[in-house]
């Protein structure tokens, strides 16, 4: 509990002002009617006893004032929430409903943006499972059970292990795998230039089956480019044409083997640890040299057998596993930063509190026996 | 204003009034035939003397048996019994206003009323002749005295406009007083006794051979004081008024209150006047048996 607004509390002077008006009552004295006055002596003056007529309207009326004033503090309760039921969500793909079956109470929601209840639609999915489950777990309270009921080969997944902050009771379900995600980036595909010799022709037609299992494409046709997402293969010793080089510059990729500059970054090395492929930036686009020559017989780095594989890691990067086993997956417990409990205002209990006194004052203070009174 | 009821005397009162009679202490002298002593000795129910027979004597107020005894003429002689004349003095003045805190419509003035009205009774019952000087501020009011019902609502009519005002008239404005109550008769003041001038007019009358009695009507509160909380105490008659906490000054003011009524009781004894007090919160008739209850002499 605490307040959010703690000058609030200074309202609570304002409970000085029943206590003084109810003690700086003048007590009116009643004139008696007494004949045998002349035996009275009063060298003592009556004695202002603080005393408390009514007492159970002043407290009531005191407390409204408190209540007021802790009203104005803003209070709001920062403890660890009350458990709340637990928690159960389901990934999209799974049939929810059958899973919840009949048992149940708790409601259930969908493992997807705002975690929509299962009764509603399958939400589009737009954020990776890891990514939902991270931020479920960071806005549920402290202690709140988590079972997640995910299918079983899990894809979508990111490079590291889920970590959570519970435990989380986790639920693979198998489902037959959908058709092969298309998530695997497509290969590249390498343009050979018209007048390529025939040695580099050869070794761009094995790689390029080597990456694809398909037939190279046929060499570009005089001064065409090659398409979006190619990758121009320009062997010789000549300069780039000027289509080329605004290609390029427009974002082309473009494979040459004249010699790099000492500064451009190596993409693959030899066996031999001398760089093999360098990249160097040019506008949005990239100029790969490769270095030695793309003739076979000339430079031998080229007759690696694993270099088609090689090649595409350097130039694509390392596909990641995207898919894998559930179980495997399952999120470990660990020690993060528990989430802040957001404060919960209880201002509506206190309006409720102070409406109640206020009621209470109201019948106090009408009560017919003081009516009498006054 | 004295309220109708209170003078009106229950049953039982009335009952218990039956026993008491008003009897003077000292043997009146009137004419007329009553039911009380009086000087004058002759023909009559009480036994007083013999004496020796004297020419003129009526025949058949010889003894005869005595003659037969002794040879020689004695004649009987009774005590005549008198009626008296009973006058009521109320101290109508404004202290009889006053009431108790726990009955606050039964004031002094109530109670004083309904002792005249007991007092009427008995001196009705007793043939007596009665009359009633009221005393207020506004001075003397007087029915003269006489006998029997209608007398008694004259004097009821007079008590039912009593009204409590002002304080002890002077003396000049009482002479009437001394008028009408002659000496031998008997005088029932009934008042709270606090007034001087009261007092001296008693002591007066007593030494001036009427025959009085104070009939002191205090409250409960004068006897008990039960105020604890602060008080704004008026004297009705003077206006004076002190401010006191009830619990603080209780203590000397019983004391001193008690010694007053002592030395005033002592003082009125020398006086040759009998007195009692009736309390506001006690039946009325309580203090006539005090005065003259056991069959007798007070």
């Amino acid at each position: 509990m605490s307040l959010l607004f703690p000058l609030g509390l200074l309202a609570l002077l304002s409970a000085l002002l029943p206590l003084l008006i109810h003690l700086a009552r003048r007590h009116p004295y009643t004139p008696l009617d007494f004949a045998a006055l002349r035996w009275l002596r009063a060298r003592v003056r009556p004695r202002q006893r603080i005393r408390f007529d009514d007492w159970p309207l002043l407290l009531v009326r005191l407390l409204l004032l408190a209540a007021l004033a802790v009203l104005l503090a803003h209070p709001a309760l920062t403890g660890p929430a009350p458990a709340a039921p637990a928690w159960t969500v389901v990934a999209p793909g799974l049939d929810a409903k059958a899973l919840r079956g009949k048992a149940g109470t708790t409601p259930w929601h969908w493992l997807a943006p705002a975690f929509p209840e299962i009764d509603q639609p399958v939400p589009v999915q737009t954020a990776t499972l890891p990514s939902l489950l991270r931020e479920l777990d960071a806005r549920l309270p402290a202690g709140t059970a988590l079972v997640v009921h995910v299918p079983d080969p899990l894809s979508d997944l990111d490079g590291q292990r889920l970590q959570l902050s519970r435990t989380v009771r986790w639920v693979p379900h198998a489902v037959p795998l959908r058709a092969a995600t298309p998530a695997a980036t497509a290969a590249p595909v390498l343009r050979l230039h018209d007048g390529a010799t025939a040695p580099v022709q050869r070794w761009a037609a094995a790689v390029q089956r080597a990456w694809h299992g398909q037939v190279m494409p046929p060499a570009l046709a005089g001064g065409a480019l090659p398409g979006a997402g190619e990758i121009g293969v320009w062997s010789g010793g000549k300069p780039l044409p000027g289509n080329w080089q605004r290609w390029l510059q427009q974002g082309g990729q473009v494979l040459v083997e004249t010699p790099a500059p000492a500064t451009a970054p190596v993409l693959l090395r030899a066996e031999g640890g001398e760089p093999l492929l360098q990249q160097q930036r040019v506008g949005r686009g990239r100029l790969l040299h490769l270095v030695g020559g793309l003739d076979v017989a000339v430079n031998p780095a080229l007759q690696r057998p694993d270099l088609p594989r090689q090649l595409r890691i350097a130039l694509q990067g390392e596909p990641r596993a995207r898919v894998g086993d559930a179980r495997d997956h399952a999120p470990t417990k660990a020690s993060r930063p528990a989430a802040r409990a957001e404060p919960r205002d209880i201002g509506v209990w206190l309006a409720v509190l102070v409406l109640l006194l206020f009621g209470v004052e109201r019948w106090l203070a009408s009560a017919p026996q003081r009516r009498r009174r006054a | 204003m004295v309220d109708a009821a209170s003078l009106i005397l229950a049953p039982e009162l009335r009952a218990r009034l039956r026993a008491l009679r008003l009897v003077p202490r000292q043997a009146g002298g009137r004419s007329g035939i009553g039911q009380h002593a009086s000087r004058s000795r002759g023909a009559g129910l009480e036994f007083a003397q013999y004496r020796a027979y004297e020419p003129g004597d009526e025949l058949r107020q010889i003894d005869w048996k005595l003659y037969a005894r002794s040879d020689r003429f004695f004649v009987r002689e009774s005590e005549r019994e008198s009626p008296i004349t009973v006058w009521l003095l109320l101290d109508a003045t404004a202290s009889a206003a006053q009431a108790d805190r726990a009955a606050p419509s039964r004031r002094r003035l109530e109670h004083m009323g309904q002792l005249a009205a007991c007092a009427v009774q008995l001196a009705l019952q007793q043939g007596d002749r009665f009359g009633l000087l009221a005393i207020s501020g506004d001075g003397l009011q007087l029915v003269p005295p006489g006998h029997g019902a209608r007398q008694r609502d004259r004097v009821h009519l007079q008590l039912h406009a009593l009204q409590p005002r002002g304080g002890w008239p002077a003396a000049e404005r009482l002479r009437p007083l001394w008028e009408r109550v002659r000496p031998g008769d008997l005088l029932l003041a009934i008042g709270d006794g606090f007034d001087e001038a009261c007092i001296v007019l008693l002591e007066q009358l007593a030494s001036a051979r009427r025959e009085v009695v104070l009939l002191q009507v205090l409250t409960a509160d004068e006897r008990d004081f039960p105020f604890d909380a602060g008080h704004r105490f008026r004297d009705p008659e003077t206006g004076e008024e002190l401010l006191g906490d009830g619990a603080a000054i209780r203590d000397d003011y019983l004391q001193r209150f008690a010694a007053a009524r002592a030395a005033l009781h002592a003082r009125l004894q020398a006086g040759g006047i009998a007195t009692a007090t009736a309390w506001l919160d006690q039946s009325p008739e309580v203090a006539l048996q005090a005065l003259y209850g056991h069959g007798g002499r007070p």
